[in-house]
């Protein structure tokens, strides 16, 4: 038997030479191990996931109101929803300037809250988990809370904004003002951002900060050219599912708005589940979310592909 | 941190969107058979073992207790039989009932009402009841209010069997009515000095200012619904023919623009932000804060309730030059097509809808019941609270129900409902929320004709 070492050379060999790499026994039996260890989210990937999504392409193309069978009508759905339905186009804007605004707001907002929390100040683990406890709870209960908060007759917001001589708007019960309200609210959550950005930014090991002192870096130049470029991968991280989360907004306009008034918060999600379990037309609704799985996965790429950009691995050189 | 990780994790998040509704799609799209056994195939009923469920929505505790003592009174009458009770949030009915249908496991008997009749009638998937009543001696419709019948038979098919009723009133206060030097309101359907022009002055002498503050302390009145103010002014939501909006009509605009000044000119009804600051309907109105609000009978059971609240009801009132309208809410309950036996379905259904469920109706849950001779004695006509019970009973001649085409909840909830919104926050005019809405009705309707 040759050695280990021998094998490894090999395939390293064959590798350079572009030839996928001969198993030996033990690596093979590894596999195995491996793939049976997998198993089990692999097994619930494929029934559980990636089966509905592709039966959800199916009847993407078909007319479905679930007790009769599908009919099949080609790309009619997805003919209606681009050139005929003006709900979905209201939707997507709506759920566009949504996303444009809340996702860098909430990201400069939790990097400015982590900063503060990475300081050595008293009483900072009860203020970060001050910070963090909107992130715990339920939706529905954060919804039915802003409700009364945004209320223009009693709310506070309203009864703050009055101390100042001035008279509110009518937030949730105003078609101009309602989609900023729930992108105001929104923030409330900027904990589990800045929890990511903490956990990043204690890993920025503290000889980098001595290096830039040393080299008489102000804390602005520190900040810049060591913390950024060393936080970027979890820029880039907390960037991408901020966007997802956003896209997928559902809750809040369920709750507050019912997508009013006037279809001010008809998020792209809530009209997929209105089209899918109020009106019944099952078709048509997985056109809609396909169209949505598409545009997130669009975005979620481009913002990948621009990251070799911006964002610094350690280890790598030139930033490539 | 590598981009495999990521592309895996987003197409996680993206699939889990789409999950919900795929679904569905493991469940084999079996339609209720359409052969379906009805009475006159003669089915004979056995003495096996057999197993009933009843489908409902809501789960307040006395829905509960009243569902079970039905299905214990359906094992005594056969012993068996084994039946029970599937209820569900009012929101989740609509999927769980199709989603077990489509699964090929329907359940025996299923609620219905305004708003899933004309939903599941349109799919198919109701038994018409007819032939069965006809089939059985025991059995007659005649001891339900006629109109009821009427207005859920279509094409000389009836898939509800009644069980309640929920005409709409107007219930008032009447310690408020004194305060402001007001008589209680007239009884009569018919009268037509009760009417939208007394109905605003007694509104507007009821809206007041009590601490002098600026700011309306009690409004004259409290509208949740407009449906039933647009059928008052003869409008409708489509047309006669039901192939296009009707709310371009005379008398649809002019009702809409008569409930929109209430709040936007004249200030006698609270704002959406107001009523979303200080509860429901009966909440404002059981804290004095709105002295006349509209709703069903089902207003009557919490009112009760309320120790020391001196209140009544009256009749909806007639606009200029249109007949009385009484606009209803009935419910009941239909047997699914593809039940494992129709014949024990309509059992079930018999006594869901029986004489001594009917009593329930009328004396734990507070509607009207939908048999006649129950609702008009001492269970429901004769009970002390309110004092002029009567009024729910005359409304039946004027009996109004909700548009029964199969896509109205679409109609109602996509097309007009956020362009009348609007409206009615003054956002827009009646006009322009209406010519907005009709173009979305029509093609709405299109779809469904399959023009």
């Amino acid at each position: 038997m040759r050695s280990r070492q021998a094998q490894v050379g090999q395939a390293a060999n064959e590798l350079a030479a572009g030839k996928r790499p001969r198993m030996s026994g033990i690596a093979r039996k590894e596999a195995i191990a491996g793939y049976i260890a997998i198993s089990p989210w692999l097994l619930g990937f494929l029934i559980f996931q990636l089966a509905p999504i592709l039966a959800a392409f199916y009847i993407s193309s078909t007319e479905w109101r679930i007790l009769s069978a599908p009919e099949f009508i080609g790309v009619r759905n997805f003919d209606k929803l681009l050139f005929k339905d003006d709900l979905f186009w209201q939707s997507i804007k709506v759920t566009v300037i949504y996303v444009i605004f809340r996702v860098p707001v909430s990201a400069v907002l939790s990097l400015a809250l982590a900063l503060l929390m990475n300081q050595q100040l008293a009483g900072r683990r009860l203020f970060r988990t001050i910070y963090y406890l909107p992130a715990v709870i339920p939706l529905v209960a954060v919804s039915m809370m802003w409700i009364w908060i945004f209320n223009p007759e009693y709310g506070v917001l309203n009864s703050f904004i009055r101390l100042f001589g001035v008279e509110g708007p009518q937030w949730i019960h105003s078609s101009r003002w309602a989609l900023p309200a729930l992108i105001i609210m929104s923030l409330w959550q900027v904990g589990t951002g800045m929890v990511i950005f903490l956990a990043g930014l204690q890993g920025i090991p503290a000889h980098l900060y001595e290096a830039a002192t040393i080299d008489g870096a102000n804390t602005w130049q520190r900040f810049l050219k060591v913390t950024l470029p060393m936080l970027s991968p979890v820029v880039l991280f907390a960037l991408v599912m901020n966007v997802i989360g956003s896209f997928q907004i559902f809750t809040q306009a369920y709750i507050m708005t019912a997508g009013g008034p006037g279809n001010a918060t008809l998020f792209l999600v809530l009209y997929i589940y209105r089209n899918a379990f109020e009106w019944f037309h099952m078709g048509y609704a997985s056109a809609l979310a396909w169209v949505l799985f598409v545009v997130v996965l669009v975005i979620s790429l481009a913002m990948l592909r621009s990251s070799e950009h911006w964002v610094h691995y350690e280890g790598r050189i030139g930033g490539a | 941190m590598t981009d495999q990780s990521w592309s895996r994790r987003h197409f996680l998040q993206g699939s889990a969107l789409v999950a919900g509704g795929a679904l569905m799609a493991a469940c084999a799209p079996v339609a209720g058979d359409p052969g379906a056994a009805a009475a006159d195939e003669g089915e004979s009923m056995s003495e096996e073992p057999v197993e009933l469920v009843a489908q409902y929505w809501g789960t307040r505790p006395e829905f509960i207790e009243d569902r079970e003592i039905l299905a214990q009174r359906m094992t005594e009458k056969f012993p068996n039989v084994t039946a029970s009770q599937n209820s569900v949030p009012g929101g989740q009915y609509g999927e769980k009932v199709l989603t077990a249908i489509a699964a090929g496991t329907p359940p025996d008997t299923m609620q219905l009402n305004h708003r899933w009749e004309p939903f599941f009638r349109g799919q198919e998937a109701l038994l018409n009841v007819i032939p069965f009543a006809d089939a059985d001696g025991e059995f007659s419709f005649d001891v339900f209010y006629p109109r009821i019948i009427e207005l859920g038979t279509t094409e000389g098919q009836l898939v509800t069997v009644p069980r309640g009723w929920n005409p709409f009133v107007i219930y008032y206060n009447r310690a408020l009515f004194r305060e402001a030097g007001l008589d209680d309101l007239p009884t009569s359907w018919e009268n037509d000095t009760w009417n939208w022009d007394s109905f605003l002055e007694t509104a507007q002498a009821l809206t007041a200012d009590s601490d002098g503050d600026g700011r309306t302390d009690v409004y004259g009145m409290f509208f949740p619904y407009w449906y039933p103010f647009l059928r008052l002014g003869g409008g409708d939501v489509l047309s006669d023919d039901q192939q296009s909006s009707g709310l371009g009509s005379p008398q649809a605009l002019a009702a809409l623009q008569w409930l929109a000044d209430l709040r936007l000119t004249h200030g006698v009804s609270p704002t959406p932000a107001e009523i979303e600051g200080l509860g429901s309907a009966q909440d404002l109105f059981t804290a004095g804060r709105v002295a006349m609000f509209t709703a069903g009978a089902w207003g009557i059971g919490a009112l009760t309730r309320v120790e020391g609240l001196d209140w009544d009801v009256g009749p909806l009132p007639r606009a200029a030059g249109q007949p009385p309208v009484g606009y209803t809410q009935y419910y009941g309950h239909g047997i699914p097509k593809g039940t494992q036996s129709a014949d024990w379905s309509w059992e079930y259904l018999k006594i869901i809808s029986d004489e001594e469920s009917n009593i329930t109706v009328a004396q734990t849950i507070g509607d009207v019941p939908a048999m006649r001779h129950i609702a008009e004695s001492e269970h429901f006509a004769g009970l002390p609270k309110p004092p002029t019970r009567q009024v729910f009973i005359d409304s039946a001649p004027h009996m109004q129900v909700w548009p029964t085409i199969a896509p109205i909840t679409e109609i109602m909830s996509r097309a007009i409902t956020p362009e009348l919104n609007l409206a009615f926050l003054g956002e827009k005019s009646v006009e322009d929320a209406v010519a907005a809405a009709g173009p979305q009705v029509d093609e709405i309707l299109a779809a469904f004709w399959g023009n």
